[in-house]
């Protein structure tokens, strides 16, 4: 008996000893700041980890758990938790985590986060201020395919702050259009700068910018929208509901402002079938 | 029978008023778990892979929603997000049970006067075009959410 007992013990400690590649926390903490190191876990937790699930398995925030757990510096972990949060309207949960990763790591997640305050919380005073925080740190980026100028824009055209839209979304042109100026604008760009002139009253303006609109993408379905409503302003019923109905027809065969995020929430000035028919009224 | 009106009044007016339920898991407008037995088998999805956002632009929902508050008469106060989830059924009913969840414009987590809450309930049982979820070609139940932003007592967004 008294055997069998020290050859438990023995394997305990022989156990414990292979156990010993776990760091102590002084080397750990170290160890945690190194960029190689952080990969290393992401390779394991996320990308062969979480990322073998959908982000709406529990295993998805396992992983993700588990990688924060070795390590509380990813600022990578912190970010793809959120993901299946933010979807959900989980917004306490969500920012928790977002605003963690963006005070890891604001290169990359500052943006994204000023993104989701923008198109999904509508918190567009905390999404300009992001934007402008992250535009010192990486002139001329972009996020979700857009300039920073461009959500700028969107906000404060959102916010009623019209001349400073103006201001962002002619930055957002000079930084598409390149040091040639030849570089094509986003469809998007070009609609909402026709919203926003449609705001000021400026219909000829409006009408420019909503027409380049459809040029690039002629089954906006926004775009046509918009666009009929300045033609019954101007009381042009024929025209008013030649873009109209356009504006349905788009809609009705699943043509969208064509953005990645409009499954989950609406872009601002989005419509749906129903504000087409009360327009058509 | 002479008791028949109060009762048919009260019929009426009890589906207005939720039960605020505090569980260990969440506050919930509702606990109710009546479902279709229709739907029982159908496989479940979340709002954004069946295209179930609520048939209406954010734009004109935040309008209705302050149109409603303004209908009660009531001043109320706070800004933040108060949010609803809840589940569709494969036949686009929503089912009673509701979480409510409330933030501050923070994202700090906080309760509002129960007043508002209870409005911005009252109106969104007012919905009740809810798409039918589909998935490969079969109806399915969905989770949803329905948030709404407060800025001083008013509605001035609805997500999604």
């Amino acid at each position: 008996m008294a055997k069998s007992w020290l050859w438990c013990l023995s394997l305990l400690a022989l156990a414990h000893r292979g156990n010993g590649q776990a760091l102590a926390p002084a080397k750990l903490a170290d160890i945690c700041g190194s960029r190689r190191y952080q990969d290393s876990l992401v390779t394991r937790y996320i990308e062969n980890g979480a990322h073998q699930y959908s982000y709406n398995d529990p295993r998805w925030t396992q992983y993700c758990d588990s990688l924060l757990a070795v390590c509380p510096h990813v600022a990578y972990a912190y970010q793809q938790k959120a993901v299946p949060l933010i979807k959900d309207g989980k917004y306490a949960e969500a920012f928790a985590l977002e605003n963690r990763a963006a005070e890891l790591d604001p290169h990359a997640w500052l943006a994204y986060r000023g993104f989701l305050k923008c198109i999904f919380t509508k918190d567009y005073a905390g999404a300009i201020s992001d934007f402008q925080q992250v535009a010192r740190l990486k002139p001329g980026s972009r996020e979700m395919d857009h300039t920073y100028p461009f959500f700028e824009g969107l906000c404060n055209l959102e916010l009623g702050n019209l001349q400073r839209a103006e201001v962002n979304f002619k930055e957002d042109l000079r930084q598409q259009k390149g040091p040639s100026g030849q570089q094509a604008v986003h469809f998007n760009t070009l609609f909402y700068i026709g919203v926003l002139y449609l705001e000021m009253k400026d219909y000829a303006q409006a009408q420019s910018y909503l027409t380049q609109c459809l040029k690039a993408y002629p089954q906006h379905p926004e775009a046509n929208y918009y666009l009929g409503l300045i033609y019954q302003t101007q009381g042009n019923k024929t025209r008013a509901q030649r873009y109209l109905l356009a504006a349905q027809k788009a809609l009705a065969s699943g043509y969208r402002l064509n953005e990645d995020n409009i499954y989950y929430a609406n872009y601002p000035r989005q419509i749906t079938d129903y504000e087409i028919s009360q327009a058509l009224r | 029978m002479k008791y028949f009106s109060s009762l048919l009044f009260l019929g009426c007016w009890l589906p207005a008023c939720a039960q605020r339920v505090v569980l260990p898991g969440g506050e919930y407008m509702d606990t109710t778990s009546v479902r279709s037995p229709a739907c029982a088998d159908a496989g479940w999805a979340r709002y954004y892979s069946v295209q179930g956002k609520y048939p209406r632009s954010s734009y004109t929902l935040a309008q209705a929603a302050q149109a409603f508050l303004q209908q009660q008469k009531q001043a109320y106060v706070g800004s933040g997000y108060v949010t609803f989830r809840f589940a569709i059924d494969c036949a686009g009913h929503r089912q009673p049970r509701v979480q409510v969840l409330q933030t501050t414009s923070q994202y700090q987590p906080t309760h509002f006067r129960p007043e508002l809450v209870a409005a911005l309930y009252a109106y969104f049982q007012t919905l009740t075009e809810w798409r039918v979820g589909v998935r490969q070609n079969a109806p399915v139940n969905y989770l949803a959410y329905l948030t709404f932003k407060l800025q001083d007592g008013k509605v001035v967004a609805v997500v999604p």
